[in-house]
């Protein structure tokens, strides 16, 4: 029996040294990826994702207490979305914005508005004169052109995001690109050869092979097929920037923005991009000037996935509804005068009071 | 007692040993999840890189349909063949493929970054020749002028003449919209307006044009118009049959209706195509085909809203292409952000109601081009 008792205490020990040795080795294989995961920010962002994902492991004091800010006076969120032929997006008093986007969200009543608004816009510029609305943040900054949207249309600004045009291409391909149903081929005889693009030996052969060297405005020829297809960051920018073989020339390029936004939009709901938050966060940070914190973005995205696309109001205010093109030149430019009595009856319906 | 005791020890020893061996289980199980769970926002948090996934140089197929298709996949011209793949091109740079309907050639598209020109080679791949030689971009009394595109090579039934989209006639306008040229295949001659030869078609300034011809019958063309619907208003398309025998363009479906990429069925009595719906939706529709009632003017509009197969709504369809043994069509369908090649069925019940059998995938997560038709042969 003696026997029997002592092997049965001698087998025992070892295996308690064994065990301690285990759970050793689980806690310093625990510090370890806790030291790592501190290291790289990785439990910032998670508590990032389980705050807007509706998760109860929330673990920072910001991710809780997130409040995305509103105009008071309709319930709407209203995004100042710009962009620009330059990506010195650290320099904004140097910049003319080719693109002013007005985007809207109302959670509650799951409603979305994207509104253009033409950058030939004729209007008084405080200080200056006359001049194009894409002048503005030349002239005054981010500040000033938040500061005459909400002068001239009647709705306040809660943030902006700018984007230049190496951005726009590392957003798209962020995303993974994007696909897409153009509304008719794109051709365009004098596209700005500006960015390095898809095939640029080519284009290169084509400066080399004649006898003059390549002029300094030497534009591309653009051609992208109708139909749906796949488009990579760069094909997505000529997509949306080009406008000399359209009909509407800024006007169509606006209706294009707007349409690969909702692609976008479409895109982070359907395939679950939450999840891909670090990723998009890291690159987006490096490519987008914004005043929204990282979960005013993510807050804002996950009550976008929820609006139906159906919901969408995009509007260009285009001729001839809310604006005329006048014949010849105003003071040696191209302009488009602004229809304010339409443009304000629109906007009167569009964000009610109260 | 003592001997009970000591029995007693050894099993409750054994019971704490085997659940300190499930807890151990348990917490590796635990380890694992987290690492399965988070290692690939770990990944990239270490690795930034673009969401994508590479795509990989292969095609799946998962059904096996009767004849030869021919596609184009990442710029190259690949077959399909009963349950085997093979990749006939490697230079990356093919589009638009049209076989001719003696399948020894194949005619394409090379594209450059300012032109595109039409290309044939034989059907493996062998005797590639240029077919179009059109200017090459130039710089002409201080002024640099841009390459022409030609795009959508397609066949005439009898295999004489090939059916093209080009710029060419806008070279040196400001308005460049794209017209149906005609190649003479056996005289290697191209028409089209600016060389003062006739073209098929006249396009509206800054529409696009006209595109994705299909020569399905030998005195008719059908096309893609591109259009604004009024003045300064919304971009739209329509499919047009150009009458070869009065030279004259006929409207197959109404303005309104956003559709593109025509294509009819052996024999005449189907058309498929493409709308556009909504912000993102490219549907695949087939309808009867009247060929008198187009050019009397008087069916169209009654045939694209009524008696009308939507045959995958709300998604993203492109390129329907007719299989050559009877009321089959194939088309691509995106899907899982992949283009793949889909089949199905069509038929007309007794009441006259056109309707699809299921829709069967022919390859799977295979990034099929979709700007590129796709030719299903015998």
């Amino acid at each position: 029996m003696i026997i029997n008792k002592l092997s049965t205490e001698e087998t025992l020990k070892p295996k308690k040294r064994t065990w301690v040795t285990v759970l050793i080795v689980i806690f310093a294989i625990l510090l370890l990826i806790f030291g790592l995961l501190l290291k790289t920010g990785y439990l910032q962002v998670i508590s990032d994702i389980f705050s807007i994902t509706g998760n109860k492991l929330q673990t920072t004091k910001q991710a809780k207490s997130v409040k995305i800010k509103y105009d008071p006076t309709n319930q709407y969120t209203n995004i100042l979305l710009l962009g620009s032929d330059t990506d010195a997006k650290f320099n904004p008093n140097s910049i003319l914005t080719q693109t002013i986007m007005i985007v809207s969200i109302n959670p509650k009543l799951k409603k979305v508005y994207m509104i253009s608004i033409p950058r030939d816009f004729w209007i008084q510029i405080p200080g200056y004169g006359y001049g194009k609305f894409d002048q503005v943040s030349e002239i005054g900054g981010i500040q000033l052109t938040k500061q005459l949207v909400e002068q001239y249309f009647g709705i306040k600004i809660d943030y902006y995001g700018w984007i230049g045009l190496s951005g726009f291409v590392n957003l798209i391909n962020t995303f993974g690109g994007i696909y897409i149903v153009p509304t008719h081929p794109v051709l365009d005889w004098s596209y700005p050869n500006d960015i390095p693009m898809t095939n640029p030996a080519v284009k290169n052969a084509n400066c080399t092979n004649s006898s003059q060297s390549c002029p300094a405005d030497y534009a591309l020829n653009l051609f992208i097929s109708g139909g749906a297809q796949y488009m990579s960051g760069v094909t997505a920018l000529e997509y949306v920037r080009s406008r000399h073989g359209d009909l509407q020339g800024d006007f169509g390029r606006s209706s294009r923005q707007q349409q690969v936004l909702q692609v976008l939009k479409s895109k982070f709901g359907s395939e679950n991009l939450i999840s891909e938050v670090p990723s998009l966060f890291n690159t987006l940070s490096k490519i987008v000037k914004t005043d929204m914190s990282l979960t005013e973005v993510l807050s804002l995205a996950v009550d976008a996935i929820h609006i139906p696309s159906g919901n969408i109001q995009t509007i260009v205010l285009s001729p001839p509804q809310y604006s005329t093109i006048p014949q010849g030149l105003v003071d040696g430019q191209s302009v488009v005068e602004p229809n304010w009595t339409a443009i304000n009856n629109l906007f009167s319906k569009l964000y009610p009071h109260g | 007692m003592r001997k009970q005791k000591i029995a007693k020890r050894n099993i409750g020893s054994k019971t704490q040993f085997k659940f300190r061996y499930v807890v151990f289980i348990l917490i590796l199980v635990l380890l694992g999840y987290v690492y399965l769970r988070y290692h690939k926002i770990i990944n990239e948090i270490l690795n930034p890189k673009s969401i994508s996934s590479t795509q990989s140089n292969k095609v799946n197929l998962t059904y096996k349909v009767p004849g030869n298709m021919y596609f184009v996949k990442s710029g190259n011209l690949w077959k399909i063949s009963g349950h085997s793949t093979q990749q006939i091109t490697k230079s990356g740079y093919v589009s638009d493929i049209a076989i001719s309907p003696n399948q020894q050639e194949v005619y394409f598209v090379k594209f450059g970054q300012d032109s595109s020109d039409i290309f044939k080679m034989g059907i493996n791949g062998e005797n590639l020749e240029q077919v179009t030689n059109y200017p090459s971009p130039q710089y002409i009394n201080g002024v640099w002028w841009n390459g022409i595109y030609s795009v959508s090579p397609t066949f005439s039934p009898d295999g004489q003449n090939l059916v093209y989209s080009t710029n060419l006639e806008q070279v040196f306008t400001l308005n460049p919209v794209a017209s149906l040229g005609l190649y003479e295949i056996n005289n290697s001659q191209v028409y089209n307006g600016y060389y003062g030869q006739t073209q098929l078609t006249q396009p509206n300034a800054y529409t696009g044009g006209d595109t994705d011809p299909t020569w399905p019958e030998q005195n008719f063309i059908l096309y893609t118009h591109y259009v604004y619907m009024t003045n300064i208003a919304q971009p739209d398309s329509q499919i047009m049959l150009y009458y070869i025998p009065n030279g004259q363009s006929y409207p197959v479906t109404p303005l309104s209706s956003e559709a593109m990429q025509p294509s009819l069925s052996s024999g005449g009595k189907y058309l498929a195509f493409i709308r556009r719906q909504g912000e993102n939706n490219a549907n695949l529709y087939v309808i009867k085909f009247d060929i008198g009632a187009i050019l009397s003017g008087t069916d169209q509009y009654k045939n694209v809203y009524n008696n009308t197969l939507d045959l995958v709504k709300k998604g993203i369809e492109a390129q329907p292409v007719w299989s050559p043994y009877g009321p089959n069509l194939a088309f691509l369908n995106l899907s899982n952000n992949s283009f793949d090649i889909a089949v199905t069925g069509i038929k007309t019940s007794k009441t006259g109601k056109i309707s699809s059998g299921s829709i069967v995938n022919v390859t799977k997560q295979s990034n099929i081009d979709s700007t590129s038709k796709i030719a299903w042969m015998k």
